[in-house]
C-alpha cells in the first residue's frame, strides 16, 4: 500500500491517445498537401535577399544560377566570387564573359543537349540574384548564360 | 455455451460476456500508439519546419542574341519597341520602331528622374500606357541598365512595365504593357 493510493487501484495507467492522433493526421496531411501545391521555394540565406515583385509566373525546375552577395554558383556549385561591384576569382574577358561561368554552362548546356536533343526549356536558367546586385554584375552573368546557349532567363522573385 | 448436441458442456461463468456466435467475448485491447505518434511528430516539425523557406515567382526575360534575318525592333505601324535605360539619376524612355518616322516617335521620348534619389515608377508606368494606347500591338521592352544600378531596380522597372491597373467608372481593369522583357548592355 503506498502513501496515498490502495494496492487495488489501477497501477499501469493508460493515456487515451486517439484524439490527438486525429489531430496530428489532419495537420500532418495538410502539411503534406500544401508541401506538394508550392510551385518552388527556396531556403533564406542571409547572403540572398531576393527582390519582390507582382509577378505571377510560377517557376519550374530549371538550371539555377545564383548571385549571392559573395558568390556565383551554378546549381550551387560556386563558379566565382562578388565583391561589391567586381567580380573575382575568373577572368573576365573584354566581351564581359566570365570565363568560369561560361565553361560551366558550357559543359552543361552540351551534356544537356546530349541527353535530351530538342526538349523544351533547355536554353532556359533559373537567376537568383540577391537585390542588392549591381546591375553590371547581372548584365555580365547574362551575356555569358546567352553566349553558353542559356538564351532564355528566368528572375527569381518573390511573391507579393 | 456454444453449440448444442451432445457433448459435455463447456465449463462457462455466468457473467462471462458472449459475442454474437456465442463465443466469449476478447478482453479489452490496448494499442500502444507511442512508436506512431513519435513518427508523426518528427514528420509534423520537418513539415512545419520547411514551410519557412520562400516562394519563389518568376520574370521571363531574354537576353539579345545576333542573328542576321530577325530583328527585336518592331516592324509595323502599331508596334514599337521600348528602350528603358536605367541610370543612376533618372529612368530614360524612348520608343523605336522601323515603321514609324521620327517626328511620330519624338513624343514619347522622356526621362523620368528620380524622387529624393529613389526611381519614381508611377510616371514611368503612365508614360508606357500613353505609349501602349497609341501602338497597341507593342509588347517588347529592351532595358538597359548602367552601372551603379541594383536588381532590385530593374525589377521593379519590370514589375511597372508588365501591367498597369486602369481604372474606368465601374471596375478596376489590369492592362498588359510590355510583358516581354529583354535584358541589354550599353555598347562601350
Amino acid at each position: 500500500m503506498s502513501a496515498f493510493h490502495s494496492e487495488d487501484e489501477g497501477s499501469d495507467l493508460s493515456l487515451n491517445l486517439t484524439a490527438l492522433m486525429d489531430i496530428l493526421s489532419n495537420l500532418l496531411f495538410f502539411l503534406l498537401a500544401s508541401y506538394s501545391a508550392q510551385a518552388m521555394e527556396v531556403q533564406q540565406k542571409p547572403d540572398l535577399k531576393l527582390p519582390a515583385s507582382s509577378s505571377e509566373v510560377k517557376l519550374t525546375p530549371s538550371l539555377t544560377v545564383t548571385v549571392s552577395r559573395y558568390k556565383i554558383l551554378v546549381a550551387d556549385v560556386p563558379v566565382a566570387g562578388v565583391e561589391g561591384d567586381r567580380i573575382i576569382g575568373s577572368a573576365i574577358e573584354e566581351n564581359d564573359n566570365i570565363v568560369t561561368l561560361f565553361d560551366k554552362l558550357k559543359n552543361l548546356q552540351s551534356t544537356r543537349a546530349a541527353a535530351a536533343d530538342g526538349m523544351p526549356g533547355q536554353d532556359v536558367v533559373l537567376l537568383l540574384a540577391d537585390k542588392g546586385t549591381d546591375s553590371s554584375i547581372i548584365t555580365k552573368v547574362l551575356k555569358t548564360a546567352g553566349r553558353a546557349g542559356f538564351v532564355n532567363v528566368k528572375f527569381g522573385v518573390l511573391a507579393q | 455455451m456454444s453449440g448444442g448436441g451432445g457433448g459435455a458442456p463447456e465449463p462457462a461463468s455466468p457473467s462471462a460476456k458472449q459475442n454474437v456466435f456465442g463465443e466469449p467475448e476478447a478482453g479489452s485491447v490496448n494499442l500502444n500508439l507511442t512508436a506512431l505518434m513519435d513518427i508523426l511528430s518528427n514528420l509534423l516539425f520537418f513539415l512545419l519546419a520547411s514551410f519557412g523557406a520562400t516562394i519563389v515567382m518568376g520574370i521571363n526575360a531574354s537576353v539579345p542574341v545576333a542573328s542576321a534575318d530577325k530583328s527585336d525592333v518592331a516592324d509595323t505601324k502599331q508596334s514599337v519597341t521600348v528602350n528603358i535605360n536605367l541610370t543612376k539619376e533618372s529612368l530614360a524612355v524612348s520608343a523605336m520602331g522601323t515603321a514609324q518616322s521620327e517626328a511620330d516617335l519624338a513624343p514619347f521620348k522622356k526621362t523620368i528622374p528620380y524622387d529624393a534619389a529613389k526611381p519614381d515608377f508611377t510616371p514611368l508606368s503612365e508614360h508606357l500606357l500613353a505609349i501602349k494606347e497609341k501602338f497597341p500591338r507593342s509588347d517588347t521592352i529592351i532595358l538597359t541598365p548602367e552601372a551603379g544600378t541594383n536588381y532590385e531596380t530593374l525589377i521593379r522597372v519590370m514589375d511597372a512595365a508588365r501591367e498597369r491597373e486602369v481604372r474606368t467608372s465601374f471596375k478596376r481593369t489590369r492592362v498588359k504593357l510590355f510583358p516581354t522583357v529583354v535584358v541589354s548592355t550599353v555598347v562601350k
